[in-house]
């Protein structure tokens, strides 16, 4: 498959897409070169990146199949495992607000008129070193995951991880 | 795409994926409707013969599951994000449980969240992703987790 070119890949880093489901990079539209680190093995991925998002992906990562969709940022460190269908998303994509959303609904439909799309909120997100993400997860908006720090499957990040913490549920709590 | 003919939609509407009506079977009169400006989008259709599934006007229904034995209500300018799971109808022959769903006007379902039977989602309300909605929500909520509670409240529109 042939990447874009403002997504790099590190020395010895291996990138795998499947087109059967999405397009890896059907919705990759980021100015921003996209990084990954060196000895990194993607086996599926999907990256949907707005215009302004950053990704950076760490040294000998190793993910499959996982969602990347950032209007922001997602930054991944080093010895990273992120695990089958985990979702990463830094963006609410509409506006929360009642009457804006009504809005927000008309720009998006076929029949938009006049109405243009609304501003929404979107915070980058931190994954540590050596932090493994289990599979069937989901990390939202604004999280900094701990160096070390243990997702179990399936889980809902919605805040936080301290360094080392085992977090498990929805919503995701420490155990 | 050749639509069965008790498919109503709109001409300012739109629908894509031949796909998902694989196990559309319904023999309702109007067993889909499709307001002006609304869009199904790769959606799993999963209608029994006597579902049926109304959609109001500039509502967005991304790549989703709509499970349907009765009727699922979906009002205007609702958005409806990718993989979500409307189901109205399950288990088996003892224990089962089916009843309508409703999702109001200006409501907001996000990923993955599963709405189960006999929920009503009212009007402005926001079903957090992920969340599993067991009970109704009411009007101008957020709610989040599973099972769905609710963790905030909105100001409805002036």
């Amino acid at each position: 498959m042939k990447l874009p070119d403002n997504f790099t890949l590190g020395e010895g880093a291996t990138f795998q897409g499947y087109e059967d489901g999405y397009h890896p990079f059907m919705r990759f539209k980021t100015r921003h070169e996209a990084k990954v680190g060196a000895r990194t093995a993607i086996d599926g991925a999907y990256f949907n990146l707005g215009e302004a998002a950053h990704l950076e992906i760490g040294d000998d990562c190793r993910i499959w199949e996982a969602f990347f969709i950032a209007e922001a940022g997602i930054k991944v460190g080093h010895r990273v495992t992120i695990g089958w269908r985990a979702t990463i998303v830094d963006a609410d994509f509409h506006p929360v607000d009642p009457a804006e959303r009504l809005k927000d609904a008309v720009a998006c439909s076929t029949d938009p008129g006049d109405e243009k799309r609304r501003p929404f909120d979107s915070r980058p997100i931190t994954i540590e070193d050596d932090v493994w993400i289990g599979p069937l997860s989901t990390i939202l908006k604004g999280v900094r995951i701990g160096k070390g720090a243990r997702v179990e499957p399936g889980a809902v990040v919605i805040s936080d991880v301290p360094p080392g913490a085992r977090v498990l549920g929805n919503p995701a709590r420490v155990v | 795409m050749n639509l069965p003919a008790n498919i109503e939609v709109h001409p300012k509407a739109y629908f894509y994926g031949a796909r998902d009506l694989a196990r559309f079977r319904s023999r309702a009169p109007v067993a889909l409707k499709l307001g002006r400006g609304s869009s199904i989008d790769g959606t799993c259709l999963d209608v029994g013969p006597n579902g049926r599934i109304v959609i109001g006007e500039f509502t967005y229904v991304s790549a989703s599951c709509i499970v349907c034995d009765t009727t699922i209500e979906i009002g205007d300018n609702v958005l409806i994000a990718w993989n979500a799971v409307l189901i109205d109808n399950y288990g088996t022959h003892g224990d089962r449980r089916a009843a309508p769903i409703k999702i109001a006007t200006g409501a907001w379902i996000g990923f993955e969240a599963c709405i189960l039977p006999g929920v009503t989602v009212g009007e402005g309300a926001v079903v957090s992703a992920r969340s599993v909605v067991t009970k109704d929500v009411p009007p101008y909520s957020v709610v989040f987790g599973n099972p769905a509670r609710i963790v905030k409240k909105l100001t409805p529109p002036a």
